[in-house]
């Protein structure tokens, strides 16, 4: 019986052997595998590898694509030829994109240079639409300014165009303004640049000629403001702005009226 | 460089350190491994110009196909004398090993260079593919031109064999 205990192995001693010789290949697998340090040397494999194939472009750095493209070879149903096509389209619209702000009215590229600008309008809240409306034109009116300074004839007459066209598009943004004061505040900075540019452009003898979706618009504006002024209780100093105000909205001069209308309804601290 | 120097260049890439490895631990000698290595693939380089690789569909089986020849041949030239680094000549000379000895070879990558030496030829090119470059059983059936089961049985030995060695080592 003795002899019996000493062979017969339980359920749970062989589990306890087997986990033992598992345990013993692992480890065994695992020194095994420290051989893996075992590197020829650099040199020697530069080296040889130009005597053989006889070149000096050894080491191949893979590509730029082939980055790229190793990093999303982890994907599930990863296909090359699909991922390069999809790399090339994205690079050919990125590329076309970047080359596409430098281009000028009446270029090729122009286009899409305006298609990315009014993408934006998706990107901002309703709020920051007018802003962005006044920042296009002004975009547009900085364009007008190369163009005339660059003296090309050819782009100019586009240019103009471009530039009222932006500013029928920033007008019509203008009417969703809720009179916000960061808003009004905005209107006033992109209005006052406006009127810079503008200038600048007209010192160089061209002639954009008048623009009156936005005026309109901002006439609307101003007087909002001015009407919701009026039914507030001023003091004197206040009641002086807003003359002031009114007369600056009488003489068309919308963006020194908000200004004011800025400095009553959002006093400064 | 012409399309076929790009695309031996890539397979050079890929596996010189693979080949260099298995020679090594074929010869246990830097340079012979480093002669032996650059001729398989200068010969694999004339197999590829000749037919642009085209007929080769496992470079790395081909490689070792190549490797394995070159050190049968190697040995066969030297009288079937093993050549055996230096340091490792104690062990194999002498099973008493002094402590010191045992010190110089106290890492484990070391031990087990020492240890895999001493298995037959067969036995540590199956533990190099098997446990060191990950080949599966059928692709190690390809390269030795045995069946899967057969390979099973070899790899399943020669392990065995590397942890008796490795035991008496460390004894």
């Amino acid at each position: 019986m003795g002899r019996y205990s000493v062979i017969i192995l339980t359920s749970t001693n062989k589990h306890k052997i087997d986990f033992f010789f598992k345990m013993n290949e692992k480890n065994l697998i695992k020194k095994i595998q420290t051989l893996k340090q075992i590197e020829p040397e650099k040199d020697w494999v530069v080296l040889t590898k130009r005597q053989i194939v006889g070149f000096e472009d050894v080491q191949m750095k893979p590509s730029f694509i082939d980055q790229v493209l190793e990093v999303f070879q982890v994907l599930p149903g990863f296909n090359y030829k699909l991922a390069l096509a999809t790399l090339a389209v994205i690079l050919t619209l990125g590329g076309t994109i970047g080359f596409s702000q430098a281009a000028l009215p009446g270029d090729l590229l122009y286009p899409v240079r305006k298609f990315v600008d009014k993408t934006g309008y998706l990107f901002v809240s309703k709020n920051d639409q007018p802003k962005l409306g006044l920042e296009i034109a002004n975009k547009r009116l900085e364009e007008l300014t190369m163009i005339a300074q660059n003296n090309q004839g050819r782009n100019l007459a586009p240019a103009i165009n471009e530039f009222r066209q932006s500013m029928v598009e920033a007008a019509d943004k203008l009417k969703i303004v809720d009179g916000s004061p960061k808003i009004t505040e905005e209107i006033v900075k992109e209005t006052g640049k406006l009127k810079e540019n503008r200038e600048k452009v007209e010192a160089l003898g061209v002639v954009v000629g008048e623009t009156k979706e936005l005026n309109r618009a901002l006439s609307q504006l101003v007087e909002r403001e001015i009407k919701d002024l009026e039914s507030r209780s001023l003091t004197e100093e206040q009641i002086g702005i807003l003359t002031q105000a009114k007369q600056d909205f009488k003489d068309g001069s919308y963006e020194k009226a908000l200004e004011g209308i800025l400095i009553l309804s959002y006093p400064q601290p | 460089m012409d399309d076929s120097q790009k695309k031996f260049s890539k397979i050079y890439d890929q596996y010189i350190s693979r080949i260099y490895r298995f020679v090594f631990l074929r010869v246990n000698s830097r340079d012979m491994a480093q002669d032996l290595t650059s001729e398989t693939f200068t010969r694999a380089w004339d197999k590829f110009k000749g037919n642009s690789g085209s007929e080769v569909k496992n470079w790395l089986g081909f490689l070792y196909q190549i490797a394995r020849n070159l050190v049968t041949d190697f040995y066969r030239e030297k009288g079937k004398v093993q050549i055996i680094s230096a340091s490792y000549a104690p062990t194999l000379t002498d099973p008493s090993i002094g402590l010191e000895e045992k010190a110089f070879l106290s890492s484990e990558a070391d031990q087990i260079k020492a240890v895999l030496s001493k298995l037959g030829e067969e036995q540590q090119e199956v533990i190099i593919w098997r446990y060191l470059d990950g080949l599966s059983t059928k692709e190690i059936s390809q390269i030795l031109n045995k069946s899967e089961g057969t390979v099973r049985v070899i790899v399943h030995r020669a392990l065995e064999a590397l942890r008796k060695e490795l035991s008496s080592f460390n004894q």
